[in-house]
């Protein structure tokens, strides 16, 4: 199934699931109204105020509940980590556990295209993992101690890749809505408790006595009601997590053509080790997890035992028989495994062509777009391979928010080494100690233009740790050097369209007021179409590849001198709240436009994928033809 | 249920009754909605003490290998070389009072000055360092020296971030409304990572080092 169908099809669960909402909404305040009528009215059928007052309350408190937990869920999947109580992994650690699951990681992101995921640990001995955020700019990945712990490393990559299917398939952003809406219903069981406690706590004065009675009646049976609303909420939550945990299992084994990795993993919490979760918060968002984080009647996972017989009887995804949906019951099972059908022939398309250094294809450009959020053991092994193949100094460096910048910095630098020298003394202006190690980096370590998207990746993840203040410094670093040459480049535009996605996505606001128009999109073509083309000529031919794919997209490119760093940043943003519509054909014309001319360099590719991830359509990394 | 003595009597007190519910419900979830803000911010000051805490742990890492280097080059330095161990194994001690015990003031300001107190050694032993041609030579000195100074510039850089997360944190604890809710679920306010200024100075006066070498003493930023 093509990305954005698959996207589109998890928006369509989420309004299934505001319908549902409304009607949990709808069977609660007509229950408030029944026990009102029947304490307060005394079995007066219909009396239009206290009606009045049963909607009115219910809708207060269901909708702050909710508006507060949309507020805590709009940080991201930072804020559900935090609240199971974990603490971020610094990228850079050291210890071997830790080391496996963060290279992992590194790995499974780079190879799909998306931000590095923060990950983020549990002190719990149990083996679970979860990914949460709304879009996979802002998703983390949490994992318990026990599961870094006791699993091997193809168990932790099957894992991932489960995780990594949720966020691929939006089920995180799903997951979230879910928490902010039984949130609200359960505010209601809140009013409740309050009713009873006062009720129980207040002196009782002997001629209200018999108000305190019914004040406490009304008090338990809204706790009743609230916590009926909940159930019916939890049963929700689980009937759309089963389905979801069954394709996550068996994207899993797509992704990693091994189903021993997860099916290993899911033995050894069977075996044992177990998943339950220590936190408080832990049943809140028990939808989130690998594995059931907590024992309740109901299960937001299905059995172990059968997820294991699915994934082992998934077997023959491995071998590409497309008849595995005789054998797998679940429709979402028959889509992966149409899906590894689909990806096959792109990825043995890129193989082949991965000694040749410079220029790229169309074929590797549309096939990277064929397999746009979804993974395969070929892109993981190349990007275990680019990272192993980095200078170690490099990759140190690169792990660390301080060094992490001087890493940025030295990919700006400029060729000529008198401006170089000029470069290194605007950034000592600004702080002298990044510019000492940018100067040391440059001096040790060559990137090649393969390496450089990879490294701007790895240095975004430990960018994230940079206070505001620290990240405004930088940003007047990088304003200094972009400015010191009188032109931006390509390489320009792409650093600053990953660090704004990976670190300005978490840390700003962002205004979803604004609407995306055919404008942004035009704008962000254009810079396509003038970073990739030599003249005026090849301009206007990859602008009529673009319009090929694009009828709407007016007559003519935008002219170079309105195509700022700034005015792309906002194009980008609005883009990135856009409706997915909007995204897909604005990907579709991006790619027209840079396979136009058959001339694609690296760098030219790897500026299409930027643009891409930072509106949320992360494109694996495109292979170099020969 | 009780029977109620008259229904014109009791349904106006049950409406306010249910109507006050409302209100302290949503009370309740205001509450919840700071204590959940001022919850996010102390993990972010957590996160940052562990981002200060790696680079550390790779400090103390490369102090005994350095030692171990330059040990046969600088039979003279013995005191010196003392000092740096023995800083070094207070700074560890420190930490794991710290891990023992995360957010403790008391037990941060500690690690701070143990830290400030090995960082200044370090500095101490790096100036000698300079008045042995030898060890100029010798790779892996030179190396770990580096390693060193880099370590140093990242944990200057972690604990201005921490920092700042320990500002934003307690400046949120002070504001109202906020003060109200910090003070009903006993939030305490996070210690700055900062090195007491007297605890830097004192190692100089265990230096048994010709009088010689103070002179360069500023070549070491910090």
């Amino acid at each position: 199934m093509d990305f954005f169908e698959s996207q589109e099809r998890a928006k369509r669960n989420t309004s299934w699931l505001v319908a549902l909402f409304i009607m949990g909404v709808i069977a609660t305040v007509v229950s408030v109204h029944v026990v009102l009528s029947l304490t307060v009215s005394q079995g007066k059928i219909f009396d239009p105020s206290m009606f009045a007052l049963s909607v009115g309350s219910v809708l207060a408190v269901v909708g702050i509940g909710t508006a507060v937990k949309f507020a805590q869920m709009s940080h991201g999947g930072a804020a559900v980590a935090q609240a199971m109580g974990g603490v971020q992994v610094d990228p850079g650690s050291s210890d071997p556990d830790e080391r496996r699951i963060l290279n992992v990681v590194e790995e499974m992101a780079i190879a799909s295209g998306v931000r590095v995921p923060p990950v983020y640990l549990m002190d719990d001995q149990t083996i679970n993992a979860f990914a949460a955020g709304n879009s996979e700019q802002d998703s983390v990945i949490g994992v318990t101690r026990g599961c870094i712990h006791a699993l091997s490393r193809d168990e932790l990559q099957g894992v991932m890749a489960h995780e990594f299917s949720h966020i691929f398939h939006r089920d995180t952003r799903l997951n979230m809505r879910l928490v902010a809406w039984l949130g609200g219903i359960f505010a209601v069981s809140m009013v409740g408790r309050i009713l009873i406690r006062s009720q129980m706590y207040s002196r009782p004065s002997r001629d209200k006595n018999s108000n305190a009675a019914i004040g406490l009646g009304i008090g338990v049976a809204l706790f009743i009601i609230g916590i009926i609303g909940y159930f019916f909420g939890r049963i929700i939550q689980s009937a759309v997590s089963r389905q979801r945990e069954f394709l996550a299992d068996a994207s899993a084994v797509q992704y990693t053509r091994n189903p021993d990795g997860i099916a290993g993993a899911l033995e050894k919490i069977a075996r044992g080790a177990g998943s339950q979760l220590s936190a408080p918060a832990a049943a809140e968002f028990s939808h989130f997890f690998f594995a059931n984080g907590i024992a309740s009647l109901f299960s937001t996972h299905p059995p172990i035992e059968d997820r294991i017989a699915r994934i082992r009887g998934a077997k023959m995804v491995e071998a590409g028989v497309t008849a595995v949906g005789t054998n797998v019951a679940t429709t979402a099972t028959m889509t992966a495994a149409k899906n590894a059908g689909v990806i096959q022939p792109a990825t043995t398309a890129r193989t082949s062509s991965m000694a040749a250094f410079h220029g790229v294809s169309a074929a590797a450009i549309h096939g990277a777009r064929r397999s746009m959020g979804s993974l395969n053991p070929h892109d993981i092994g190349m990007a275990h391979g680019l990272i192993a193949g980095l200078p170690e100094s490099v990759v140190d460096a690169a792990r660390n928010p301080f060094s992490a910048r001087a890493v940025i910095c030295s990919l700006l630098l400029a060729r000529d080494r008198r401006e170089r020298q000029a470069q290194l003394a605007g950034i000592a202006t600004i702080d002298p100690a990044l510019a000492n190690a940018t100067d040391a980096l440059q001096q040790t370590a060559t990137i090649t233009p393969r390496q450089r998207l990879p490294v701007i990746e790895l240095c975004a993840a430990s960018l994230v740790q940079l206070s505001p203040a620290q990240y405004q410094q930088f940003r007047a670093v990088l304003a200094q050097l972009i400015a010191s040459d009188s032109q931006v480049d390509r390489l320009e535009w792409t650093v600053r369209v990953i660090l704004r996605g990976a670190i300005e996505g978490p840390i700003a606001v962002k205004d979803t007021s604004a609407r995306a128009t055919v404008a942004d999109v035009a704008l962000v073509v254009s810079v396509l179409a003038w970073s990739g083309a030599s003249d005026e000529a090849g301009v206007a031919r990859a602008w009529r590849a673009a319009r090929g794919s694009e009828p709407l997209l007016p007559a003519a490119q935008i002219a170079t001198h309105l195509c700022t760093l700034d005015a792309l940043d906002e194009s980008l943003q609005r883009l990135s709240n856009t409706k997915l519509g909007t995204k897909r054909k604005l990907v579709d014309a991006c790619i027209a436009c840079v396979a136009a001319d058959g001339q694609t360099t690296v760098e030219e590719a790897e500026l299409l994928r930027a643009v891409c991830a930072s509106i949320g359509a992360p494109m694996p990394p495109i292979a170099t033809a020969a | 249920m009780h029977s109620a003595p008259t229904i014109v009597a009791v349904s106006p007190v049950l409406v306010a009754a249910v109507a006050a519910g409302t209100a302290i419900a949503i009370v309740a979830i205001w509450l919840m909605a700071v204590y959940n803000g001022l919850v996010t911010r102390r993990v972010r000051v957590q996160n940052g003490f562990s981002q200060i805490d790696v680079q550390l742990r790779r400090r103390h890492d490369l102090v005994p290998n350095l030692v171990a280097t330059v040990k046969g080059y600088m039979q003279h330095e013995r005191s010196t070389l003392e000092a740096v161990t023995s800083a070094r194994a207070a700074a560890i001690n420190a930490r794991t009072a710290v891990s023992a015990n995360p957010g403790d003031v008391g037990a941060t300001l500690a690690l701070a000055n143990a830290e400030g107190v090995l960082q200044a050694v370090l500095g101490q032993l790096m100036i000698l360092m300079e008045r042995y041609p030898d060890l100029k030579a010798n790779n892996n000195a030179l190396q770990l020296q580096e390693e060193l100074v880099s370590t140093e510039n990242r944990i200057a850089f972690a604990r201005q971030a921490y920092n700042d997360a320990v500002m934003t944190f307690n400046t949120k604890l002070a504001v109202f409304p906020d003060v109200l809710v910090a003070r009903l679920f006993s939030f305490t306010a996070a210690a700055l990572f900062e090195a007491d200024q007297s605890a830097r100075a004192l190692p100089n006066v265990d230096f048994g080092a010709p009088a010689s070498i103070e002179a360069p003493r500023n070549t070491h930023n910090s």
